[in-house]
């Protein structure tokens, strides 16, 4: 046999490792759009003037900037590009422009921008957001990705105000912002973040309304501060030049030859271009149109619904439950004496404006009420309609103003623009515009049916083809005609310009490759093609794995990797860095990592459990439930009772209250001693997990990842820091597994049976929703249970009895001491045990999580019970039926179920998911070769811990995960005096009654009553025994009788984030009234604290007769 | 004969007698199951006032298929006796088959009973728009205490009524959630789902488990195998099931991608067609109002503007644009032939005959509002809003007779629904009606109504 040539043989020696590079390769370069959506970023960069701009106070979580600009003549276009590092609302002229609401990390990236056509992803969250525990994860990453505003309609010739308010979980949160104003003659006006603006952190001595009004001085306020961070190039969908050229076309009419307007009108214009590199369209338009550019059409997402484009298909995508409805205004035709901005019903009124106020008409001398509504009348409608009836004061005097429903426009003009960069070719191009005319039902739009359509096409060799002049034919019979060329549009006739997006949809080019690998697999293995066997394997196994760790990010800012050409850049060097790593393991030498794992593994990871969960532990603010808990542990290490007010105990979870207490004598009362116990409980969890796992899979590197997993997962790392008994449960849960396998299914000896009873008491007097696991155990003994000697199940029958005894005394305990007589029926349902049957998408929670955090480990999970099923081992088995079963049991015994219930087992699924991982190599070892297999699996741990994105984690410990009373309550302490009152959102008097030493007043809107008990009449919170106030009158009167009056507010539980109110949601009122007569004196992160001070002005009720409130 | 002492010898006797005692309860659990309906849909008689429920038709079908696939396996096993080794086997490979059929009974029902879940979800829907952060529930614990008003701000109805979300646009896996809609694991269905569902699904899992257990007791190597060969029986009866279930949806999807192409080249014929094909498909789409407007829409461009959908389109448009005189002469219109409507568009009628109500009822307007929601609660027994609303103006106008009708009725209505928040509607219920007492001297009923409303 002839010896091959030298570099023959080194190209063999290299095939395995040639063969996941191109893999990677492909992924890539070809495959690097994970949703489908073919969306273009753009590079924007900033002017060089530009900078990050923050407020001179370095307490507060919030920021209110304010420009103000004079402007000579009308304004032809103007932008603004924003950028912050948490949330912001852009207002102009008192005008809300649009926003980014800051929500958790947990929810979708860029799940609260208004611009939804800018959003990078539309997806939907895989997994809902309902009672989440956080993760200890830092923000989505917002300051990569700029928002670009039309600010033309808002602004006016004169003084102008463009202002800017900023929220984020770090204090002192900045923003950068730039644009442009052009004028009328051509000046140009450069509108930039520095340090001209003026900055506070709360809108100084102004109205919390008010302060973006021109017309307010804040000449007073201290000027913005410069923030030493880098101004770096921005991405966005929006193609750079877009916003930045005014709106230059004439309208093309469209008037059929016969006069009926009551058809389609369809257009077409053609245009050569030699090598466009982008470009992009804007058309504006009184109704609805198709358009499509060389025969493709627009493809914009179904969840834009209210635009134009496609405007006819009425068959929307819209939220899974449309409850709200549209506010309605009155009917034109029955205004009659209605007048002003009235709305069919008042809950549907403006809700910037308090439509409650009482209108007095002057014109009016005989003081008559109005009779006829001009619609449909009905005998004995006269008489319901007086004062007694009508408490809103909805249909009191009529004003003088012109009714809104006259005023209004009906065919509303919508300036919408597309990216068409992929839809353009060089040669010839065509745009195809269809005009769909309403039906004639009796009423139609004034405005004549037309559309006028302005766009740029970028070329290669850098000259700009404009879209704004086209000749426009009419399509007739098939043929062509001569469009009517109108007018030019004036500026006034411009509405805010929207993106739309614009790229068709496409199929992702991932379910393609999904479909082709296994098939390649699945042949190559079939007719046992050799040479091709170990490359397919790692290539599909490369995919595959590239293909899930990509899409677990879409839900994240990270998602802007896969989207930037650094991806492709990472690519080649993950390539490279794999190539080396299998290269090196070709070359058999090392043992590192396929030998056993050194034995100071375990306590190294245990560190990093405990310093992960330890470090600036007292930087977290309280969480809601967490403060019942130090409530409690307080008392009993007090008392000696959980008591919370009075005679009300918190007996809730015993176990944990009692041990936490004995923590607490021993190191006092502080908040490292609450919280560090459960951190101590969280490496107790860690070695348990250990053990288990190298006594179940006798493989340490199993042992070793599902710890190291554990140490990282972020969800863990938050509940396994807060003094609640989380970490105890969890802790308990585990044994009970082991203790449960060994006694009841292994029959080791009667200990373990006895130890698995008591744990499992231990475990339900730590958390009662343990109880949950009675079907698990059941259904587990059921299948593998095996039986004893007889003196052993009557002894394990005894202590059954004893467990469940000392489970129905806590119980009854529960019933007696902690839950007061209800004085009525909550609107809402707290989580309790109870057989539910809804919401079923909650099963999949575990295995995808909140941000797709579990979505990469749950494929290796299946393939740990695929493993299961086939070796039939019944450690495995029984362990994969604890899991699946659990998860259903949670899901169908526990009402409001989420993520957040099935924490305790978690480390489970880890365990499982590792050695799914450990499965999986194994495989593809067999399969390929013993060393590549085993570096593959470093190889998926390491994808594992990445798709957890841990860089997220060490950011996060300087900022504030959940909302944070404490700082808020901290000021309130040091402004206050003595006489003043102390009013504070439900649930948090226990908050203020543990940082203020007492608390006068619970607002809670509506009414709670399952957090409620009645003494002496007066409805009480009780936790703190502060008065309810739950309705506007009750505030109306304590603002009224007190001089001084601090309301600490959680601005989640009022719903309205910016500056309109939430008019739908309960409590608007309360907030609208609490706006208007107490100044803002401080925000944290998610907390507001008001003053009510009567010394500081007149105070505005919804109505000003003397004991005429109603609210 | 078995001996007492060879059972109690039995290492295992323990596990095995509760085993046993669960399979006793698992068979009688399959028995009931043929007893209870699978779907128990509430329902108020609009003339007598009867509460009763509505099961599917294919609950019926699905108990037959069941019966059948019981006579094929003894059939089998009578045919085969001399071959099979352990008619255990057989009976856990039959317990796998009728539990996947009873697993795919959702989405039948979902899928194909156009009638009874577009009932289920409009039951459903309202009684979401009662609970939701914001609806009547919720502004009513906000707002009860005004004395002199209605105390509550009406509701109005779902903005739009839909068993699903229609399946356009992307069906990958960011939308689990309606792909377990479609599978038929919505609202509408585990609202409303009976107790013979329940008793066949965990009498069938039961009788499985503890026959597994039987086996792995008997022999741990043995029962591996069966395990290995029952796991991959399962997979490929879901693998069925599945297939088919997900080609509906697929084909559901393809016909409207095509119908709203259709649409955008004008070919209103062809897109109507294409509509009609995805509803065929998928006949529960049809009472999606979005897709009743478009098929309305069609028709009105197509010159066919007096058929019903057509006029719903109408009434939605005059909304629309704000013509709501136009729209309630219309809806009036169509009121008069409400009675030959198919039941989609009969909803749809009632939707909009709901949001009038609410609007009479929020400006003041109560004896239109009442008129409305006679005519609702005439030929809509289960019209929960209507209810609601109804006591609500029974209370502002002092009618304690119909205060007390609507309670009762709500009462009747809401044994049915299984969501615990329904509590919170019964209380504001009791609420209204220890009110409408307490006007009218009643001061014992009050009493008993309030103490009802605080939950005692």
């Amino acid at each position: 046999m002839r010896a091959s040539h030298p570099w023959i043989i080194w190209v063999k020696s290299c095939l395995p490792v040639i063969w996941p590079c191109l893999a990677l390769l492909l992924v890539g370069w070809f495959l690097s759009n994970p949703s489908g959506k073919d969306v273009t970023l753009y590079t924007h960069e900033a002017p060089k003037d530009a900078r990050w701009i923050r407020t001179q106070d370095a307490n507060q979580y919030t920021g209110c900037f304010r420009k103000e600009i004079d402007l000579p003549s009308d304004v032809r276009y103007a932008w603004l590009s924003v950028v912050s590092e948490g949330g912001f609302e852009l207002l102009c002229n008192g005008d809300s422009v649009g926003a980014q609401m800051y929500w958790r990390p947990t929810r979708a990236f860029q799940n609260g921008l208004t611009e939804s056509g800018q959003r990078v992803t539309n997806n939907e969250p895989m997994v809902a957001y309902n009672f989440p525990r956080e993760y200890q994860w830092s923000g989505h990453n917002n300051t990569k990705i700029t928002t670009v505003f039309d600010l033309r309609p808002y602004l006016r010739k004169g003084k102008n105000t463009i202002c800017l308010e900023s929220e984020g979980r770090l204090p002192q949160p900045a923003v950068l912002a730039f644009g442009e104003i052009g004028l009328r003659h051509g000046e140009r006006v450069s509108v930039v973040t520095d340090n001209t603006w003026m900055a506070e952190p709360v809108p100084r001595e102004v109205k919390q309304g008010g302060w973006s009004l021109p017309t307010v001085d804040t000449r007073h306020w201290k000027k913005a501060e410069i923030k030493p961070r880098p101004v770096v190039p921005f991405l966005s969908c929006v193609p750079t030049t877009l916003y930045r050229k005014p709106f230059d076309s004439r309208w093309v009419v469209a008037r059929a030859p016969d006069g009926d307007d009551a058809q389609s009108h369809e257009f077409t214009a053609d245009f050569q271009l030699s090598d466009p590199q982008a470009a992009w369209l804007q058309l504006l338009s009184h109704g609805n149109y198709w358009i499509w550019v060389n025969g493709r059409s627009l493809g914009v997402s179904r969840s834009k619904a209210k635009a134009y484009h496609g405007g006819d298909w009425l068959v929307r995508w819209e939220g899974r439950r449309p409850l709200a409805t549209p506010p309605i205004l009155l009917d034109p035709d029955e205004v009659s004496f209605f007048g002003g901005y009235r709305f069919e019903t008042p809950r549907h009124g403006d809700p910037t404006k308090n439509d409650f106020k009482r209108y007095e008409n002057q014109l009016n001398r005989t003081k008559e009420r109005p009779k006829g509504t001009g619609g449909d009348s009905h005998a004995g409608e006269d008489e319901e309609r007086g004062r007694l009836q009508d408490p809103y004061g909805f249909l009191e005097e009529a004003n003088i103003a012109v009714p809104h429903a006259l005023l209004r426009q009906r065919a509303k003009a919508k300036l919408q623009a597309y990216d068409i960069s992929h839809l353009v070719v060089p040669g010839k191009n065509q745009i195809h515009v269809r005009l769909v005319a309403d039906p004639a039902l009796g009423y139609r739009g004034s405005q004549a049916i037309k559309f006028a359509l302005d766009g740029a096409v970028h070329e290669h060799h850098g000259q700009d083809v404009a879209l704004s002049h086209l000749s426009w034919n009419r399509v007739v019979d098939g043929g062509h005609a001569m469009a009517v060329s109108g007018r030019q549009v004036t500026p006034d006739e411009l509405p805010a310009m929207k993106f739309m997006g614009g790229a068709p949809r496409t199929l992702s080019r991932w379910w393609w490759a999904v479909l082709a690998c296994p098939m390649v697999v699945l042949i190559v293995m079939r007719h046992r093609i050799g040479w091709l066997r170990q490359s397919a394997m790692i290539f599909s196994g490369l995919l595959l794995v590239a293909m899930f760790f990509q899409i677990s990010y879409a839900e994240r800012s990270e998602m802007l990797w896969f989207m930037s050409p650094a991806w492709r850049y990472g690519a080649v060097i993950g390539a490279l860095l794999i190539a080396c790593l299998l290269r090196f393991f070709q070359g058999g030498r090392p043992r590192l990592l396929s030998c056993g794992l050194p034995c100071w593994l375990c306590p190294v990871i245990l560190l990093a459990v405990f310093l992960l969960r330890a470090w600036m532990v007292e930087h977290q603010p309280i969480d809601d439930d967490e403060y019942a808990s130090i409530q409690a542990v307080l008392s009993i290490a007090e008392t000696g009772k959980p008591s919370l007010a009075g005679e009300i105990w918190y007996s809730r979870s015993p176990l944990y209250h009692y041990a936490a207490a004995a923590v607490v004598k021993v190191f006092g009362a502080n908040i490292w001693s609450l919280r560090l116990y459960s951190v101590l409980l969280s490496v107790l969890t860690g070695w348990v997990l250990w053990l288990l796992a190298r006594r179940y899979f006798r493989d340490p590197w199993v042992a070793g990842a599902a710890l190291l997993i554990f140490a990282l997962h972020p969800f863990l790392i938050f509940s396994g820091h807060i003094a609640r008994f989380y970490q105890q449960q969890q802790l308990m849960v585990l044994l009970m597994i082991h203790l449960f396998i060994q006694g009841f299914i292994y029959t080791k000896s009667i200990k373990h049976r006895v130890a698995a009873i008591v744990v499992f008491a231990l475990a339900v007097l730590s958390q009662e929703i343990s109880i949950s696991f009675v079907p698990v155990l059941l259904i587990a003994y059921l299948l593998f249970g095996r039986g004893t000697p007889l003196k052993w199940e009557v002894k394990s029958m005894v202590y059954l009895v004893f467990a469940g005894l000392l489970i129905v005394a806590d119980v009854l305990l529960f019933k007696v001491k902690c839950i007061t007589t209800s004085v009525g029926v909550s609107p809402n349902v707290e989580a309790t045990l109870a057989p539910t049957f809804w919401e079923l998408g909650n099963l999949f929670s575990m295995f995808v999580g909140y941000s797709r955090l579990h979505l990469v480990l749950s494929v290796f999970y299946m393939m740990s019970l695929v493993y299961s099923i086939r070796r039939g081992s019944s450690r495995l088995i029984t362990l994969h039926v604890f899991l699946i079963v659990s998860v259903v049991a949670f899901n169908l015994i526990i009402t409001s179920v989420s993520f957040r219930y099935m924490y305790s087992i978690i480390p489970l699924w880890i365990l499982l998911g590792v050695h799914g991982v450990s499965v999986f190599s194994l495989w593809l070892s067999v399969q390929i070769n013993r060393r590549t297999g085993n570096a593959l699996r470093w190889l998926f741990l390491l994808v594992v811990v990445l798709s957890m994105a841990p860089w997220r984690i060490m950011q996060s410990y300087q900022e504030k995960i959940l909302g944070d009373p404490i700082s808020s309550l901290a000021y309130v302490k040091s402004e206050m005096r003595p006489e003043d009152k102390i009013m504070i959102t439900e649930p948090h008097p226990h908050a203020a009654k543990i940082e203020l030493g007492r608390v006068d007043y619970d607002l809670v809107v509506p009414i709670l009553y399952d957090f409620t008990y009645n003494s002496e009449g007066v409805l009480r919170d009780r936790n703190a025994g502060a008065m309810a106030v739950n309705r506007l009158a009750d505030l109306q009167k304590i603002f009224s009788e007190q001089p001084r009056v601090w309301v600490i507010l959680n601005r989640e539980k009022f719903r309205s984030r910016k500056k309109n109110i939430r008019w739908e949601y309960p409590g608007a009122r309360e907030e609208l009234f609490i706006r208007q007569n107490a100044e803002l004196k401080y925000r944290s992160y998610l907390w507001s604290v008001y003053l009510w001070d009567r010394s500081a002005g007149a105070m505005e009720t919804f109505r000003k007769e003397p004991d005429g409130w109603v609210e | 004969m078995i001996r007492l002492k060879s059972i109690v010898s039995d290492p295992d006797w323990l596990p095995k007698a509760v085993n046993f005692l669960f399979a006793v309860i698992a068979f009688l659990s399959v028995g009931f199951s043929f007893l209870n309906p699978w779907y128990a849909l509430p329902y108020v008689s609009g003339v007598d006032h009867a509460w009763g429920t509505h099961d599917s038709i294919y609950t019926i079908y699905f108990k037959v298929a069941l019966v059948a696939v019981t006579l094929g396996f003894v059939w089998w096993g009578y045919w085969m006796r001399r071959r099979i080794q352990s008619y255990g086997a057989m009976m856990l490979r039959y317990g796998l088959c009728c539990l996947v059929l009873i697993l795919w009974f959702p989405t039948w029902l979902t899928v194909r009973d156009a009638d009874v879940i577009g009932d289920g979800a409009w039951l459903q829907q309202q009684h979401d728009t009662l609970t939701w952060l914001g609806g009547d529930i919720y502004r009513a614990h906000a707002e009860r205490s005004v004395e002199l008003g209605t105390g509550v701000n009406a509701q109005d109805p779902p903005e739009r009524l839909a068993v699903y979300r229609p399946p356009i646009g992307s069906l990958g896996i960011h939308r689990i959630n309606d792909w377990l809609w479609w599978l038929g694991y919505g609202p509408a269905f585990t609202q409303f789902v009976g107790k013979g569902w329940f008793y066949a699904v965990a009498g069938y899992a039961l009788g499985c488990i503890c026959l597994c257990g039987f086996y792995w007791r008997r022999s741990v190597l043995g029962a591996r195998h069966l395990f290995r060969q029952l796991v991959i029986l399962l997979f490929f009866l879901f693998l069925c099931v599945g297939c088919i279930s997900v080609a509906v949806v697929g084909c559901a999807r393809c016909a409207m991608v095509k119908s709203e192409a259709s649409t955008a080249r004008g070919d209103y014929q062809q897109a109507r067609d294409h509509l009609r094909k995805a509803i065929r498909y998928m006949p529960s789409l049809g009472c999606d109002s979005g897709v009743i407007r478009q098929l309305g829409y069609f028709d009105v461009q197509l010159d066919e503007a007096d058929s019903d959908v057509a006029l719903l389109y109408q009434v939605f448009w005059f909304e629309q644009q704000g013509y709501y005189g136009r729209a309630r002469k219309l809806v009036s219109r169509l009121a008069e032939r409400k009675g030959e409507m198919n039941r989609e568009c009969g909803r749809e009628l009632t939707r909009h005959q709901l949001r009038i109500a609410v609007n009479y009822i929020n400006s003041g307007r109560y004896q239109l509002a009442i008129l409305h929601l006679d005519q609702i609660l005439e030929h809509d027994g289960n019209a929960l809003q209507a209810c609601f609303h109804q006591q609500l103006m029974a209370l502002q106008t002092d009618d304690v007779g119909r205060n007390r009708q609507m309670n009762s009725r709500l009462r009747a209505i809401y044994q049915g629904v299984k969501s615990k928040n329904k509590r919170g509607v019964m209380a504001a219920s009791w609420w209204m009606l220890a009110q409408g007492e307490m006007k009218a001297g009643n001061e014992v009923e009050a009493w008993e109504a309030r103490k009802k409303s605080k939950g005692q």
